[in-house]
Parts: C-alpha cells; structure tokens; sequence
C-alpha cells in the first residue's frame, strides 16, 4: 500500500487541530492538490494511496477524527481525541496518546463507529468513551475509567492495572492483557517500540475495578471463543503480542519439547451492573 | 485410451449446477474437529433423499482458522439456496451448536449477494438460541494464509459473530455465510475383477482426491456402491438400481450389461466442487490412482446428456492434464 509520508516542519507555527490530517480525504490527492491543504507545515513525499504517515508532528488533537478509511500512521505521539467518532479504517500510533482515543467528536452523539485504532504506548483518560462499534488496542497502560459509557465495540488494554474500566458501559467488550506482570505468557513490548513520551499515566498499584462489575468467574480461555477473534486480528495487526495465543494449548519457552502447556486463563466480569450488565470485562488471570 | 493398461471408456460424466457453501468448524483440538465434522455432514450422500450434500474438504491448521484453533472445512451443496440455508442452519443448529467446543465460521467471506452468489443466515438464526444473552461481535479479519487453492477469500472482511451462551462457554457462529453456484455430480465409475481388487483401487482413488481444494466425495467413505438411474418400474420411486452395472445381473433377461467382460464388481466415487476446473482435477487424480492392477476400466455415469448442464468426457479430463 503506498501513500504520502508528511514530515512536520518544526520552524513552522504549530496547528491546533490534526483533523484535516485524514489519509481519506488527502491520501488521493494529486501532489499539489496535497500542498494546497496542508499549506507550508509539512514536507511532503511518496504519491497518492491509501496510507498517510505522519512525522515529527507535535501530539496535536483529533487526529483521525471522524475518518472513514485509509490507514494513518501517526510516527510519534498523538494528542487528545485521537479518532473521535471515526467511522473507518486503521490508525496506527508508534507512541502515546492523549484522553478519550476513539471518543466522541465535536457535535456527534457518539464515540467511533468502525475501525481499528493500534497504539503502540500508552494512553490517556476515558479510552473508548461512548465507542459504538470497531476496536482500540493499546499496548501500553490507560489512563483512568476505560471505556467510560463505551456503547459497544472491543477495547483492549495491554499492560498495567485498570482504573474503573467499563463504568457505565452499556455492552462491548474491554480486556486486560496484563494478569500482574508475573505470568510467563506476558512478554514486553518489543524493544523497537518508542519511549513514551506523553503526559505520565498515573495508575493505581492494582486493579481498582468498582461496584459496577459483578464477577462471572474465571474460565479457560478456550471457553471464551469470542476473546479467540479479537487475539486473532489482534496478530493479524502486528499488535506487540505475549508469544504463547490464549486459545491453543501452546508450549511456554521453558517447556519446548515437552508436553503442551494449559491455555490461558481468564477472569469474566459483566458490566455495567446499572445498564443490565450486557458488557464484559476481561481480565487475564494468573 | 489406456492409463498403466486400464482401459478409459469413451464416455463422460454428467453433472448438475448447484449452489455450495464453506463453513469452517474449529474446536478445542483435532479429535473434537473430528466429531464436529462427521456430524455436521451426517447423512449429506445425495439430494435425491437428503437435505444436502456435503463432506470434508480439508482439515485446516491453526494458523489457518479465524479463531486460532484447529479446524475444517465443510462443503455443503444443494440446489437452490433457500433450501441449502435452511439445510446448513438445521445442521449447524443440530450438530454444532450442540458439540462441545465448537465455533463456526463462513468459508467464503469474500461473497457477496449478486445473480450467482448469496448470503445464507445461520447465526442470524442461531442467535435467539441465546434467548437475549447472546452477544454480537464485529470483527475484521485478513486471510494471508489462505490454504492453496481457495478462491473467493477477500482480503480484508469486516464479519459479525454471534457469541452465544452455552453450558461450556458459549459458541460462536458467523452471522452468515456466502454461497455461490457449484457443481454436483462429477463420478467415474471403477470397474474392477473382484471386490477386494476393486474396493482398495478405488479407496486409493478417495485418498488422491481428500487433499485437493474445493471439492468433496460426500459418499460414504467417499464410494458409492449402489449407482442408479432416473425412474424405477414403481411410479413412486424416482431412482433405482442401475441393472446396466450390476455384475449379478449380466446375463439376464431385459438387462442390457454395460459392464466389461473382466469386471465383477464395480464403485463409483461422485464428486461435488466449486467449478468446473476442481472437479476435473479431481477426477484426473482420482482415475489415475485407481488405475492399477485387476482394474479393467473406468467408466463414468451420465443421463445421456439430457440432464445435466456439465459433461466431464473422461478421455478428454485425462488427456488435458497430461499436456
């Protein structure tokens, strides 16, 4: 898929707003259609695709806001708003973001509606807040209540405990890959993948998971055959991943040779108690 | 035409269009793979007196599934598609629904709803098996894997799952599944000296065949002992034995043998597959395996032509995968 690369010109005045940054709207664009619409901020390379990347860009809000398609690779941090109410398509970040990744933009009733959303670090408050459809994976830490009022979709968490995840989620589904940092299955982030360089996560020292989320129990992960699609694409993604897949026994490094090792275990809580506890939240367990 | 001294008749197969659809079944490991797949193409021989047809493709590995499990694909065949959804939901809803373990996927996700393709609902159905608990979830998923030989697999499809609440976790079906017109009854017939000879040569011919894409024998063990032709002498009765291959018969009264001299018993192996290309690599395959010693022809079962829409001429089959 080829596409332009727009490298951010630092002596330039910085913008406010990365919303025009669309790979839908400018990735088709004859080259100097192109310069006309981003004006003297950026460097322009490659040719008209389906693929935008961004470099060197300050973490500027709403990046891929309300997009539809295309893939936008943001090479750096992001502000706040990443995708808000995006409709379609891949937004990849190779660091931070900001508050309410794939939330709600200005004027709409609700969060994104389609897509996917892979960050590679960390992100901020209220992940997922109102998402109606589509999946945000974030392979650092987030911020606090994930999936604050989230309508529906899949949110996925890599690392670190949670902080209210799912309050007042209607349905959806939010799962934690972290099960405390002692399991074997976790592995760390792939050494290329950049420094977080946005605002500091403040996290609790565990889980704080509230009254809203009654706990069904903890199951084999191969019960759990829905959580086997979300991981499936999740790889598909080229999302940074533990080695061993939660749904086929696989062998562990410390037991190659040697006789299959258990599947995974996970920890099933329904959510929100107040909105009929039709969402799930999914935690993976020691 | 002789292959390894066998005689290849100057003949050809009659076959019919009909709709198919893929599923592909995963469960917890091979073994339940195993159930799942027998059950669900459970008594699938002939239209003439079941729902469908169906049989197993291929078994796939994990890395193939959508689900990361191990898994096969099913084809099922039918001649319109109302009756083939109706005949896949039953079956799934029957046989699957019920398998420990088990979550079902459309095999061809890359069909649309055109003149010559359509969707079936099967978890569409399914779901309110949940009785509101079932949930639905959207995810796309890439195929860079696909197994050799596969088309109509998209590159990139966005699908809705259903996850339905069961006694052992809960069992996930694809809203539906694509169809697409197929073909059915692709046959060559083994005409052997005895039925030792015979049954081994023509197992030989099933085993050649298993492992090619897009296309089933959805016989028991991939062999048909009983060939028949259309009408009976009983008004009711729509097909009977054909008498013409029937060694017992040769000699009789009003039996006119098509058999060779040398032949005491004779299998027919049909074949149903996705087009046209498929079945006649499976036949080639197949005939070619099967030519071995105490075979004395190959011959193949056709209507005189009225019938069926596809004529495979053996000779011509042979030939054209020679050059």
């Amino acid at each position: 898929m080829s596409g332009y690369t727009l490298t951010y010109r630092s002596d330039c005045v910085a913008c406010a707003d990365g919303s025009h940054l669309r790979p839908d709207t400018l990735g088709q664009m004859p080259p100097d259609e192109l310069r006309r619409a981003v004006g003297d901020a950026f460097d322009i390379t490659g040719e008209p695709g389906d693929r935008l990347t961004l470099r060197g860009l300050p973490p500027l809000p709403r990046l891929g806001a309300r997009m539809a398609g295309g893939e936008l690779i943001v090479q750096g941090d992001a502000g706040d708003d990443l995708g808000a109410s995006m409709a379609g398509g891949i937004i990849r970040v190779a660091g931070s973001v900001g508050h309410r990744v794939g939330g709600l933009d200005v004027g709409r009733d609700r969060g994104m509606t389609g897509g996917e959303i892979v960050i590679d670090s960390d992100a901020g408050d209220y992940a997922g807040f109102m998402m109606r459809r589509g999946l945000i994976a974030i392979a650092g830490k987030a911020g606090a209540s994930p999936g604050y009022r989230m309508l529906a979709g899949t949110l996925v968490i890599g690392q670190g405990p949670l902080d209210h995840p799912g309050l007042e989620m209607r349905r959806g589904s939010i799962l934690s890959m972290d099960c405390g940092g002692r399991d074997a299955a976790l592995a760390p982030r792939g050494a290329t993948a950049a420094p977080p360089q946005a605002k500091a996560v403040s996290m609790p020292p565990q889980s704080i998971l509230g009254l809203h989320l009654t706990h069904a129990g903890v199951f084999d992960a191969t019960s759990l055959a829905g959580v086997g699609l979300i991981v499936r694409r999740l790889r598909e993604l080229g999302w940074p991943f533990f080695s061993a897949d939660p749904l086929t026994p696989s062998l562990s490094p410390g037991e190659r040779g040697s006789e299959l090792a258990a599947p995974s275990r996970l920890s099933l809580y329904h959510a929100d108690q107040f909105e009929l506890h039709r969402g799930e939240v999914i935690q993976w367990a020691k | 035409m002789q292959i390894q001294g066998v005689q290849i008749d100057d003949t050809f197969a009659e076959a019919f269009r009909t709709w198919a659809c893929r599923l592909i079944v995963t469960a917890v490991d091979r073994s339940w793979v195993d159930v799942a797949a027998r059950t669900v193409t459970g008594y699938a021989t002939s239209v003439i007196g079941c729902d469908a047809e169906a049989g197993l493709e291929r078994y796939l590995e994990s890395a193939e599934t959508p689900d990361g499990r191990p898994g096969a694909a099913l084809l099922f065949f039918s001649f319109k598609p109302e009756p083939l959804g109706k005949a896949v939901a039953n079956r799934v809803g029957q046989c699957l629904l019920t398998c420990p373990t088990t979550a079902v996927y459309d095999g061809l996700p890359g069909v649309t709803k055109t003149d010559d393709s359509a969707r079936l609902d099967v978890g569409k159905q399914l779901r309110f098996f949940g009785d509101g608990f079932q949930k639905s979830k959207v995810m796309a998923r890439s195929r860079p894997s696909s197994p050799p030989g596969w088309t109509h697999m998209a590159g990139l499809v966005s699908e809705r799952y259903w996850r339905i609440p069961v006694m052992d976790g809960e069992f996930v079906v694809s809203e539906n599944c694509g169809a697409i017109k197929a073909i059915a009854g692709g046959n060559f017939l083994v005409c052997g000296s005895d039925q030792r000879t015979t049954l081994a040569a023509t197992q030989r011919a099933v085993e050649a065949i298993a492992p090619l894409p897009e296309v089933i024998t959805p016989f028991p063990g991939g062999i048909v002992r009983s060939g028949s032709k259309v009408g009976s002498r009983h008004k009711k009765l729509v097909a009977s034995t054909n008498e013409a291959y029937c060694p017992t018969l040769r000699g009789r009264r009003g039996v006119t043998s098509r058999l060779p001299d040398a032949a005491g018993c004779v299998y027919e192996i049909v074949i149903n597959g996705l087009n046209e290309a498929a079945i006649a690599a499976a036949m080639c395959t197949g005939i070619r395996a099967a030519c071995v010693d105490g075979i004395a022809a190959i011959s193949a079962g056709n209507y005189g032509g009225k019938l069926g829409k596809f004529h495979f001429h053996l000779r011509k089959v042979m030939s054209e995968a020679a050059t």
